[in-house]
């Protein structure tokens, strides 16, 4: 009990003074380390998402990418065509991305396994495909251009804060929403609700005898994770101010998953882990040039042979064994 | 009545596994189901459960119509079950799976975990206070933090009751709860069954073992290819000449 | 009419191609249950291996194909023993090929930009015989493409009803446990599919060659449409592969004709969801 009591209180510490170091990052961060940071904000809210479905629930959705495409194509063309802002923009793309999952869910979740996998592919290309076609609406591969910035927040002892100058404005304003996506899954992985989507990926046919309807909890957990991808993909457009078809594709998934995997699925550190880790070495490996992918490629294989289980998996499953050992080592030495 | 089933019959393409088969269960009793290999047991239990839709035929459960409901509003609806290959949640510990069964009462959903509602705590409070006491009365306590790698085959036969029992259910099924486990492991979990029956939830009982089911019966029903063959008390069924022919007569020879 | 004709024609000459892509995706998920999405890949490397065997050694182009299809054999089976062979494990899931999969295509991709860069090759004039029938005209290669494809299908099926291996092969998929228990080497029958199947895809991308230009992209949608194919046809059941290559291919080509040829990937997987959402286990698959 007093481990325990000290475990829990060590991973809050953790977690604040995590966040105060997101905090205090700007002030030393230089324009381009703020960016990746940026980027790597809200690829770790897309890895949560897919988490949710794919490693908690156990659903193989590789149709994510469709849902962010969706969260930003409907945040960009609401400001860029209808001139709304950004706040009412997202709050209208939410819905809108909402209603698309249950639409999708309610057909391909009657699937399961491989053939689940392959129904959700099927309608990112289907996205993607009407979002290069449709022209007229979403200016086809050029990509929308000119999304305008978050209107500045006006603060009440004068002076506002402004995002179309500071980068720092940006990377608040994502950082918030990912600390928000944080608390909410950490609240409902721990949940009986998170519980039974474990209990569903484990063994529906059991799930479904203790009373869980199986149905539903994939859909539940399909359509949140939808929510999360939509969201950041919303902020993805505002605060690039430009998309093209590509980040709706099933590619924008598949980088998902690996985030998910490299990082620990069905762990709630795993996906920002992978997504930091992997966005971060990627950037350093620029520095090779035209084979940096290839080499990423290579570390992408080797991390799913050696650590399966990801990053934060591996060390929750081996942790408590070292931990043991060492507390044995110093009542011996005691 | 607890629970009563009418003309029932399901085919698999052309193999009819259940046969017009009536059956009633009454409240508070142990009544068993016997047969040889194939007989249908396993998939009376399907059916009643709603893991399959009858081909026809009717059940009643409380004097209510439950033919065809899907098998989590059997569950919500009182009927439980363990099923024959014991299945427990294999990456949950043994307290986890006994919380994961009791869900279902709970009146919270995931928002009032996100907005940590009143309701929620008192959800998570009430589940955890509910496997304690499932744990206690399946004699789990000492092993409730235990993964499930760790356990032994009986220690899973257990937690199988306790994860159908944590549905606070009026009626429970098991499946071949004895199989697979050693003679004293045996005696341990017919008490068990004993003690289900006696805090006043119903057992139907899948068994092989003519030991246990002589022992510990009410009432026995007798199947054979999907067709009632004898149903009664235990002296009925067990000097029944057809039960003797199909069904007991093959276990002496054997 | 002849355009009706022309269409169903062209139909079927891509369906051959989908036929033997297919076939070693539902191969390779039947055997070893890896879902492999770098099969494009390897479809599209097959396309660069034949030109460079043309080109660079002018060797004639059906004996192009045959050194193509060995060398790719040889490299699929590299690649399993070093990649998805040890990924296997009692930690995997059915992710884990999938990041595999991710790994090859970047891999993959970025070696062939390296090495052969990013300007599509062509292959020039290969079997460019006309044929002028019913107001249709249907090149040479075109008809050899089908051709070959049915007597590769053909040669498959007696190699696997008729040889030892090749009902190894069969039982293995049939029941992996018991394979092992009657003695036979699951590992290297994994092995031996694994080239089979990265095999038959360089060997359709080779037919194709002729008719497009080698590109890197190439492949990126044979992976989805072979996996389109195979859910259709039930997850690792050869005759699934084999029609519904046809079907999809005589459904692409005509949708892209008649229907909309912007919005004809639309109508193909759109059906495709309509049809899983009917009938959850695919056309051909279990109840
Ligand atoms: N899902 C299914 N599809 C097809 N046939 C089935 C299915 N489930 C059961 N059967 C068949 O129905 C018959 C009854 O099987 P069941 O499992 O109910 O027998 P049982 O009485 O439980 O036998 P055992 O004592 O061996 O457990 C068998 O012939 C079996 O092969
Ligand atoms: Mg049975």
């Amino acid at each position: 009990m007093e481990n325990l009591l000290k475990l829990y209180t060590t991973k809050h510490l953790l977690f604040a003074l995590l966040i105060v170091a997101a905090l205090v990052f700007p002030l030393v961060a230089s324009t381009y380390t703020l960016r990746i940071i940026t980027m790597c904000c809200i690829w770790s809210m897309l890895a949560i998402a897919l988490n949710l479905i794919v490693g908690y629930t156990g659903q193989g959705n590789l149709g994510l990418g469709a849902f962010f495409g969706m969260g930003a194509y409907t945040t960009g063309l609401l400001m860029v065509k209808l001139g709304l802002n950004f706040w009412l923009a997202l709050i209208i793309a939410l819905a809108l991305t909402v209603i698309l999952a249950v639409l999708i869910g309610l057909p391909t979740l009657r699937t399961k396994g491989a053939y689940f996998a392959i129904a959700t592919l099927c309608f990112n290309i289907i996205f993607t495909t009407v979002v290069i076609q449709w022209d007229a609406l979403t200016k086809g591969q050029t990509g929308l251009m000119n999304i305008p910035n978050v209107p500045a927040i006006p603060l009440p002892f004068g002076g506002q804060i402004d995002f179309h100058e500071s980068l720092a404005a940006n990377y608040y304003l994502v950082l918030i929403f990912l600390i928000l996506t944080i608390v909410v899954i950490y609240r409902i992985v721990n949940s009986l609700t998170g519980k039974s989507f474990l209990a569903v990926r484990q063994d529906e046919d059991l799930a479904e005898a203790i009373g869980i309807n199986t149905f539903r909890a994939k859909l539940l957990s399909f359509t949140v994770s939808a929510f999360i991808a939509g969201l950041a993909g919303g902020l993805y457009a505002v605060y690039l101010g430009f998309i093209a078809p590509a980040i709706t594709s099933y590619g924008i998934t598949f980088t998902a998953i690996l985030y998910v995997v490299v990082g620990g699925a069905a762990t709630v550190a795993g996906p920002i882990v992978g997504s930091f880790l992997l966005t971060v070495i990627g950037e350093q490996l620029t520095a090779f040039g035209t084979l940096h992918l290839i080499i990423y490629g290579v570390l992408v294989v080797l991390s799913i042979i050696y650590l399966p289980m990801g990053l934060v998996g591996a060390y929750q499953m081996f942790w408590p064994q070292i931990w043991q050992k060492m507390k044995r080592g110093k009542v011996h030495a005691a | 009545m607890l629970l009563k089933v009418d003309n029932l019959v399901k085919s698999f393409g052309g193999l009819v596994a259940i046969d017009a088969l009536d059956l009633q269960v009454n409240k508070g009793e142990i009544f068993s189901i016997i047969g040889p290999n194939g007989a249908g047991k396993t998939t009376l239990f399907n059916v009643i459960s709603g893991k399959y839709r009858p081909s026809s035929g009717k059940i009643t459960f409380e004097g209510k119509d439950i033919t065809g409901l899907k098998p989590y509003n059997i569950a919500r609806r009182g009927i439980a079950r363990t099923f024959q290959v014991t299945a427990v949640f294999s990456q949950f510990t043994v307290f986890e799976n006994i919380v994961i069964g009791h869900q279902l009462h709970a009146k919270s959903g995931m928002f009032g975990a996100v907005f940590g509602t009143g309701q929620a705590h008192k959800d998570a409070r009430e589940s955890r206070e509910k496997s304690e006491k499932i744990l206690e009365f399946t004699g789990l306590t000492d092993i409730s933090d235990k993964p499930i790698a760790n356990t032994t085959q009986e220690e899973r036969k257990r937690l199988s009751i306790g994860l159908a029992l944590a549905t606070d259910p009026k009626l429970i099924l098991l499946d071949e709860p004895v199989s697979g486990v050693n003679m004293q492991e045996m005696d341990g979990i017919i008490d068990l069954i004993r003690k289900i029956r006696d805090a006043g939830i119903t057992v139907c009982l899948i068994e092989h073992k003519m030991r246990v089911v002589m022992g510990i019966s009410d009432r026995i029903l007798a199947i054979n290819y999907g067709k009632k063959i004898a149903e009664g008390t235990v002296k009925e069924v067990s000097s029944n000449q057809q039960v003797i022919d199909a069904y007991l007569g093959v276990k002496d020879a054997a | 009419m002849s355009m009706l004709l022309q269409t169903t024609i062209n139909g079927i000459v891509i369906g051959s191609a989908f036929s033997l892509v297919a076939l070693g995706l539902t191969m390779i998920w039947g055997i070893m249950h890896i879902s492999n999405f770098a099969h494009g890949s390897f479809y599209m490397i097959g396309g660069y291996v034949i030109w460079t065997i043309i080109t660079l050694l002018g060797v004639d182009f059906w004996l192009a194909i045959l050194i193509t299809a060995v060398v790719m054999a040889i490299f699929g089976a590299i690649v399993e023993r070093l990649t998805f062979r040890p990924a296997e494990g009692p930690f995997s899931t059915p992710l884990s090929s999938l990041i595999v999969s991710i790994g090859l295509i970047m891999i993959f991709n970025n070696s062939v930009l390296a090495i052969w860069g990013a300007r599509p090759e062509t292959l020039g004039a290969i079997n460019i015989q006309e044929f002028h029938f019913l107001n249709v005209t249907v090149t040479l290669q075109r008809v050899l493409i089908v051709v070959a494809a049915v007597i590769l299908i053909a040669l498959l099926q007696f190699f696997l009803k008729r040889t030892t291996l090749g009902m190894s092969i069969e039982a293995t998929a049939q029941n992996a446990e018991s394979a092992r228990l009657m003695g036979i080497n699951t590992s290297r029958v994994g092995s031996i599919v694994f080239a089979m199947g990265v095999s038959l895809a360089a060997i359709a991308a080779g037919l194709m060659a002729p008719l497009t230009n080698i590109n890197i992209g190439m492949g990126d949608h044979m992976t989805t449409y072979g996996f389109v194919i195979i859910i259709l046809g039930g997850m690792g059941s050869i005759p699934g592969a084999i029609i519904g290559g046809f079907i999809l291919g005589l459904i692409s080509s005509l949708s892209a004709t008649y229907l909309t040829a912007n919005y004809y990937e639309v109508i193909v997987f759109g059906v495709l969801i309509l049809i899983l959402a009917i009938k959850p286990t695919g056309l051909f698959g279990a109840k």
